[in-house]
């Protein structure tokens, strides 16, 4: 038996063994275990019929951002379509902008929340200090801050478990769990973002 | 696994569920459990502590049933959220050898052949020592029996590079088992 027939045969082998691993299960009752920590989890939402669909469509929180003029007219046009006006001023804080950075701000309508945050690359995807301010005449929490350029991935924090992509951001990358990530980029100079 | 009408069956298993019907996550959880489990054995030593990494898999995946986007298919999804769940653990976790009373319950074992009992432990220890990606492309392959184009799908491959992961880690694996294998 030359070498390569030798290989042939110890891979086969090697491939018998690995299907015979697939035997391997976690038992009769692991659905059932399943099943009882879901009981106990809160409820998924609801049905969704079509008219649901659309009523869910025009009242679940949506996503602005406003960096800094670009995403302005994006952002009166998705405050028209819900209905509201509201004026955003994107050169809060630009006076004291460090060098390097641009200044953004992060808009979310989202008038049921309790508490909403910015979580992304540029802060490790903690909360603590990206709190979003809320106006509860309007429903929109904003955030005004200042990044370095680049590509930054970004998520809200909606009452700290459901994270709500930016439905206004250009772009959107997987976030490894079947979901998605919007996508910032930021280019030199000040209000050079996209 | 891995053909379109087991494709449209979790499709509509996943609407029931967001539909409120809890139980159609249970035929998921019964068609998936192996799999989960089997990849969660590949990153734990421990077959309880295995099962709980399981369950956490599809709790989460339940939790976060909303976001699927039923166009894909829903295993790629959930073994990708398992996966991540399970690379997360192994962050935390130092590495630990087969240790000598993990042989010895295996060969006291009443239920299998204890020859072959040890051989499939000391070739699951192997395939721990792989890079996840190899490992995984492996397990897939031949512990899940998937074909070529249903591993490339899940790894996000292409078919020829799909093909080359699946050689390249037979390849190390010998290697490894051969090693780890021998007296």
């Amino acid at each position: 038996m030359n070498a390569k027939h030798r290989t042939d045969a110890s891979n086969d082998e090697l491939a018998s063994g690995l299907r015979r691993l697939g035997a391997m299960d976690p038992g009769p009752d692991f659905a059932a275990r399943v099943m009882d920590r879901i009981g106990a989890a809160a409820p998924l939402p609801g049905p969704k019929r079509r008219m649901a669909r659309v009523i869910g469509w025009l009242t679940e929180p949506r996503t602005i951002r406003v960096s800094p003029l670009g995403g302005l007219a994006a952002a009166a046009c998705l405050l028209l379509a819900l209905g509201l006006f509201f004026t955003i001023n994107p050169g809060t804080g630009s006076g004291r902008t460090p060098a390097g950075l641009s200044p953004v701000t992060f808009v979310l309508a989202a008038p049921s929340a309790r508490e909403v945050a910015v979580i992304g690359s540029f802060n490790g995807w903690k909360t603590a200090g990206w709190t979003m301010r809320n106006d509860p005449a309007t429903g929109l929490w904003t955030l005004t801050t200042a990044l370095p350029p680049g590509s930054h991935e970004y998520v809200f924090l909606v009452d700290g478990t459901t994270p709500v992509t930016d439905a206004a951001a250009a772009l959107s990358v997987d976030d490894g769990f079947g979901s998605r990530n919007s996508v910032l980029l930021v280019k030199n100079g000040d209000g050079a973002a996209l | 696994m891995d053909t379109p009408d087991t494709d449209r069956d979790d499709a509509m298993a996943v609407g029931r569920t967001l539909n409120g019907e809890r139980e159609a996550f249970a035929v998921l959880v019964r068609r998936y459990q192996g799999p989960v489990y089997r990849l969660m054995l590949r990153f734990s030593r421990d077959e309880h502590e295995a099962g709980e990494m399981a369950q956490d898999a599809f709790v989460r995946a339940y939790e976060r049933l909303a976001s699927f986007d039923t166009r894909r298919r829903f295993f790629t999804w959930l073994y990708t959220l398992a996966l991540n769940l399970a690379r997360d653990r192994a962050r935390r976790v130092v590495r630990e050898p087969l240790y000598r009373q993990d042989l010895e319950k295996i060969q006291a074992d009443p239920r299998h052949d204890p020859l072959a009992s040890l051989e499939a432990a000391r070739l699951l220890d192997a395939l721990r020592g792989l890079a996840p990606k190899y490992a995984e492309a492996l397990a897939l392959r031949y512990i899940e029996d998937m074909p070529l184009d249903a591993v490339a799908k899940t790894l996000g491959l292409s078919m020829s590079g799909a093909k080359m992961r699946v050689h390249r880690a037979l390849h190390m694996l010998r290697e490894l088992y051969g090693k780890e294998g021998t007296p």
